[in-house]
């Protein structure tokens, strides 16, 4: 028996024409706790009494969260809008808040409450190069808040009794989201590589000692979100692409893991769960098999669900948890075989198998184009 | 796998602390209703993860909570032997 697993980063559960599908394949993967840190903010009601129950996934939901003017997420808006699915009115002060001056706070503040999200989702994207991207449009969806309001911000977000979460990308964002005392970093830094998902300048993403000592000594949570380059074929046309992926996503985890820092799994994946994350993780050789089974069933519902007994198999704990057929210590492969699934006391006991892989199907593509992973991941 | 004394309340779960037990997200955990707190239901002949290894253990789920101390009564047996790895073999392999 292992406790049930968690996902710390993803988008997919929202109101859409797949949700049941997409909540069996959790409850199939045996993943019960999933969070959510970018959601329109109906997404609550629309969905109670299909999550949060005891048959059914548990999530946290961010709602909108907080970003410069133009900055990420405006581009997925932009995307949902042209194809029809999303009107204006899903956009500012629904999926994201932008926020400019001190002076916006209150306001935005006051917007971001009045949904009661479960946490708060903050956005820097190149934070370093602010004041260069800030007005220029080449840089639309590329650039996220000032660094200096992220202070403000998380206190007045723990003010009102909520946890921040700070999306990066730069080892620098890394940085500021650190010093600016967020609870957790949303990303990896170079998770996706730069704009064009390359990475001419490893550097960029790398973090540094200090920020790796200061993260732990902090306690600041971070989410792990670099499975997408399985999307990359390590033996096909990219595979030196997919290699300078690796190595900079070994570095950056063994970096953290070797200091402490307190590490949550989550794959950013729309078409998955945290199943591909932790295979991902398991063939970068960072974590032995017990470390990653407590990074994967352990430390990350905790870090979902951090005022909930979840995660642990002790007395008082919420009776929840998985029953594998084989040792994942002696086999990890074990984790894909879950016979038996009980959540809050109860059985789950009629879990779909998955359906039939058909050819147009993205959603069992071993992998998936290159190109969703810079469109998809990220947010 | 045999769950023995089971009752299937609903289409898709056997609930084994009452069919109206309701629970929400959020940092409260689960909403038991009073139905759910009285059953007891043990989990014998499985493998416990503490963390660091796997322990033979047998457990109660009282009300959505996990006890490992046999309570004064229990109303029904789950018996995991022969759906995992741990009985099935007759000896322990895990690893710490």
């Amino acid at each position: 028996m292992v406790p049930p697993f968690g996902e710390a980063h993803n988008h997919n559960v929202e109101p859409s024409s797949r949700i049941g599908r997409t909540i069996e394949r959790y409850l199939r993967d045996g993943v019960f706790y999933v969070k959510n840190p970018n959601n329109l903010p109906t997404a609550r009601r629309v969905l109670a009494g299909r999550v949060n129950t005891p048959t059914s996934i548990d999530v946290a939901f961010a709602n909108g969260g907080l970003t410069g003017a133009g900055g990420h997420p405006i581009l997925i808006v932009q995307r949902n809008i042209e194809r029809g699915a999303w009107t204006e009115d899903d956009g500012e002060g629904a999926f994201y808040v932008p926020v400019d001056r001190e002076a916006d706070l209150p306001r935005a503040m006051a917007g971001v409450l009045d949904g009661r999200p479960d946490f708060l989702k903050t956005y820097l994207l190149y934070s370093e190069e602010y004041a260069q991207r800030k007005d220029d449009p080449a840089f639309s969806g590329w650039k996220g808040l000032d660094p200096a309001l992220l202070p403000e911000i998380v206190r007045r977000a723990h003010e009102a009794g909520l946890r921040v979460s700070a999306h990066v990308e730069t080892a620098a964002d890394f940085h500021n989201a650190l010093v600016a005392g967020v609870d957790e970093i949303a990303h990896i830094p170079g998770f996706r590589g730069d704009s064009n998902v390359q990475l001419p300048d490893p550097a960029v993403f790398e973090i540094s000692e200090d920020d790796a000592r200061l993260a732990a000594r902090l306690g600041t949570s971070v989410v792990t979100t670099v499975g997408g380059v399985r999307g990359l074929d390590p033996a096909g046309p990219d595979s030196l692409l997919r290699r300078r992926f690796d190595r900079l996503h070994a570095r950056n985890l063994r970096l953290l893991h070797e200091h402490g820092v307190r590490l949550a799994l989550g794959s950013d994946d729309y078409d998955d769960t945290s199943a591909g994350e932790a295979m991902y993780l398991r063939g970068l050789g960072v974590f032995d098999d017990l470390e990653l089974l407590g990074l994967w069933a352990v430390a990350t519902p905790r870090a979902i669900f951090p005022g909930r007994a979840v995660g642990c198999l002790e007395e008082g704990c919420e009776a929840s948890f998985l029953v594998l057929r084989g040792n994942p210590l002696s086999d990890f492969e074990h984790v894909r075989d879950i016979v038996l699934r009980v959540k809050q006391g109860v059985i789950l006991s009629a879990v779909p198998a998955p359906p039939r892989a058909r050819s147009r199907d993205v959603e069992r593509r071993p992998h998936p184009p290159r190109d969703r992973l810079h469109r998809d991941r990220g947010r | 796998m045999r769950t023995s004394a089971l009752v299937a309340c609903c289409t898709s779960v056997i609930l084994l602390s009452g069919c109206s037990g309701s629970a929400r997200g959020g940092d409260d955990g689960p909403e038991q209703d009073d139905t759910a707190a009285r059953r007891v239901v043990a989990f014998a002949g499985g493998r416990w993860f503490t963390g660091t290894s796997f322990e033979e253990r047998t457990a109660y789920v009282v009300g959505g909570v996990l006890t490992f101390e046999p309570p004064a009564r229990v109303d029904s047996t789950v018996d995991l032997a022969g759906a995992t790895w741990s009985l099935r073999s007759g000896r322990p392999t895990t690893t710490t």
